[in-house]
């Protein structure tokens, strides 16, 4: 779960980082103008020169004028304007964080996340920070340090990593008691990622968050109270409507998964894979021998029929099909019956039944009834449906439905 | 594969009167396995499969001492403390089939097991299977006898569902398994790809050793190492999916502290040529598998005559 930097400013506050003085507004409340428009006046008057900053998810917002400066009233009220009316990665732009603009005298870069060799948290910290950090990067690469979970972030080990990053004298103290509290947000709020580029060093001398990207574990969402109404900004902003509604009907049921990664696609063969190595093992052989996919899907771990079904529906509702590929390796605890049961729920509920192939290949608990089912529901409602068990290989399957679809396309 | 489970173990599970925990147990009984008894606070007292529940491990520790091994079957937000449970009584196997646990939380069970020199699989492991002997966890359910039959070949999969499907595909040919780890795809885990090839290695009854791997963290790259350093001597054939993901074109929003630790790891052509480079075999399609496999077999039958 991806935080706002608004958000994820007010988290690293919480721990103790100074931030820039802000105020947040947005286009909900916008139609009270006036209080608004007085509030940022005052806020403008106080600061004298301002950064109008779209609340998005993503990188780069200053290339994209989703970043502004502003110091004139008049002027930066059509700034404002126009960037309410952007939308950027399906998402409108619906809030702006309003901050002071601070003298920059440097910009530090820090990140902290969880290192798979190192079997836990490792710290990035490097003297050169600000836009264009990958470069940077390659440039001079950042100071690591990996820190163990149960000694934690000893003041001596955090000097050491704030030392090998290129500072020296008071800055020493002043850098790692920054990255310190840095560590123990991102400790004690589950983040998976957190992120300060920059840390901006002010000509007053002071360590500041000039921006945040923080991650939390949304498997840890429901013990972390500060994110309380914040589940609304989860990641949507690269889904579109279709994969917005896939996501909700995942979400909208307990049981299993389903929908919780959709994708949508250029092609013309719907997909509906199941488990989350074969579906990938499916899509590649699926490119490999020609196939262009309508869309990526997956179910596993044995959903409700309904679902399935619910699934099935948005998946098959895209225009302009020549052929649909039901998938999946050896279940292990799947039951093949109520999910196979589930995408016939889905097929009787369109709006015009399918005449292009499908091709269904599963194995596992219930496979033999699922298999008489389809059978004897596929000649009652005239599917053109093509049946394989665990006998057959995925890939053999994946290039049946290839042809299949290439004969109905050229006959369409 | 004796080296983590064989006639001596005795496992406990944890979570034992929940719908997945009981289940398990029915099957891992019926397959061989001991289950000495289950564990689920509040529940103690009651039987789930002829089998005692108790409200802690000290209380099934006094029940049954030689339990050695413990599977887990609680929430997410619970497998913290049943790992722990687990790791302070010194089992010295602890098998997590729990998913979505959080990623502090394993990083803190990995780091006691370290500490107690316990072996953890998981968490969001299948469960591992020595076919025709026991298995621990959910994996080959209902399917134990039709997808899996004895031999030579061990296999070590991400994924739970391409164990079975793996192990279907070498059956259907006469390759039979020796031992089947389900390693869990979590970006943490207790076994990685390169800690699971090392006991096949020593596993007196594995000839050949075939990895299913997928885009994304290193452990691809680690294992690819290992065998460079010839830590592994015994054939390697390795599948990576998932390169039909890195077709989409989709801005990552924290691209860059990955980028900057994992440059140009993790996508799935750079860990076959890791892994190729290193010695091991590539398959590149899931059917390929059991042909390659086939052909090692044979030459290592004919270096042994």
């Amino acid at each position: 779960m991806k935080l706002l930097e608004y958000k994820g400013k007010e988290l690293l506050a919480s721990f103790g980082i100074k931030i820039p003085p802000s105020i947040l507004v947005n286009n909900k409340n916008y139609v009270n103008l006036s209080y608004h428009k007085d509030k940022y006046r005052e806020f403008l008057l106080e600061h004298k020169q301002v950064m109008i900053k779209g609340q998005v998810l993503g990188t780069n917002r200053k290339e994209k004028g989703l970043i502004a400066e502003a110091n004139d009233f008049e002027k930066s009220l059509v700034i404002i304007d126009e960037m309410y009316k952007r939308v950027f990665n399906n998402v409108p732009v619906s809030s702006l964080l309003i901050e002071k603009k601070l003298e920059v005298v440097e910009e530090y870069f820090l990140a902290i996340r969880y290192d798979a060799s190192a079997k836990g948290p490792v710290i990035l910290l490097s003297k050169t920070g600000g836009s264009g950090i990958e470069m940077k990067s390659k440039k001079l690469p950042p100071a690591t340090q990996a820190v163990s979970i149960t000694t934690g972030l000893a003041s001596f080990l955090s000097r050491e990593l704030v030392k090998r990053a290129g500072f020296s004298g008071t800055e020493l103290a002043q850098v790692s008691a920054f990255v310190r509290s840095a560590y123990n947000c991102f400790i004690e709020s589950d983040c998976r990622t957190l992120e300060i580029n920059p840390i901006i060093k002010t000509s007053s001398g002071q360590l500041v968050a000039g921006d945040a990207k923080i991650e939390i574990d949304s498997n840890a969402a429901a013990r972390q109270e500060f994110l309380g109404d914040a589940t609304e900004h989860e990641e949507i902003s690269f889904l579109n409507e279709r994969e917005i509604e896939a996501r909700r009907i995942d979400q909208s049921d307990y049981r299993g998964v389903a929908g919780k990664t959709f994708v949508d696609l250029e092609g013309d063969i719907a997909v509906l894979a199941s488990g989350g190595g074969a579906s990938l093992v499916c899509m590649d052989a699926l490119l490999e021998a020609g196939g262009t996919p309508a869309n990526y899907t997956e179910y596993s771990g044995n959903p409700s029929r309904e679902k399935v079904a619910k699934l099935t529906k948005l998946t098959l509702l895209k225009p302009n099909l020549h052929g649909c590929l039901v998938i999946g390796g050896t279940a292990n605890f799947t039951d093949i019956y109520e999910t196979l049961c589930g995408f016939i729920d889905g097929v009787k509920s369109l709006p015009v039944l399918p005449k292009y192939p499908i091709v269904v290949r599963r194995a596992g608990p219930r496979d033999v009834e699922a298999f008489d089912m389809l059978r004897s529901v596929g000649k009652e409602i005239g599917l053109n449906l093509t049946l394989y068990d665990e006998t057959t290989p995925m890939t053999t399957a994946v290039q049946q439905i290839v042809q299949n679809a290439a004969k109905f396309r050229s006959s369409a | 594969m004796t080296v983590l489970l064989d006639a001596n173990t005795r496992c406990v599970v944890f979570g034992i009167t929940g719908k997945e925990g009981s289940r398990a147990t029915k099957e891992m009984i019926e397959y061989g396995t001991q289950v000495s008894c289950g564990i689920t606070p509040g529940k103690g007292g009651t039987e789930i499969e002829v089998k005692k529940v108790f409200d802690s491990l000290s209380e099934a520790l006094a029940f049954d001492p030689k339990i050695n091994a413990a599977v887990l079957y609680v929430p997410p937000l619970m497998t913290l403390d049943a790992a722990t449970e687990a790791i302070v009584h010194n089992i010295s196997l602890v098998v997590i089939i729990t998913e979505n646990v959080p990623i502090k939380d394993s990083c803190k069970i990995l780091a006691m097991a370290k500490e107690h020199n316990c072996r953890v699989i998981g968490p969001s492991s299948v469960g591992i299977i020595t076919v025709g002997k026991a298995k621990i966890g959910s994996i080959a359910s209902n399917r134990e006898k039709k997808a899996f039959t004895p031999g030579r070949v061990g296999i070590i999969s991400k994924s739970g569902g391409l164990c079975s499907e793996t192990a279907a595909l070498l059956s259907r040919q006469a390759l039979g398994q020796s031992t089947v780890i389900g390693i869990g795809g979590d970006a943490l885990i207790g076994t990685t790809i390169a800690d699971a090839l090392l006991l096949f290695e020593t596993d007196d009854d594995t000839d050949v050793i075939v990895i299913i791997g997928e885009i994304g963290g290193m452990y691809e790259e680690q294992a690819a190492e290992l065998i460079k350093q010839r830590k592994i001597t015994k054939p390697v054939i390795a599948l990576v999916c998932g390169r039909f993901a890195e077709s989409i074109p989709r801005e990552l929003a924290f691209g860059h502290a990955g980028a900057i630790i994992e440059n140009n790891t993790g996508t799935s052509e750079n860990k076959k040529k890791a892994l190729a480079d290193a010695g091991a075999i590539i398959a590149r399609y899931h059917h390929e598998i059991p042909d390659l496999v086939n052909r090692e077999l044979v030459r290592i039958k004919a270096k042994r005559e």
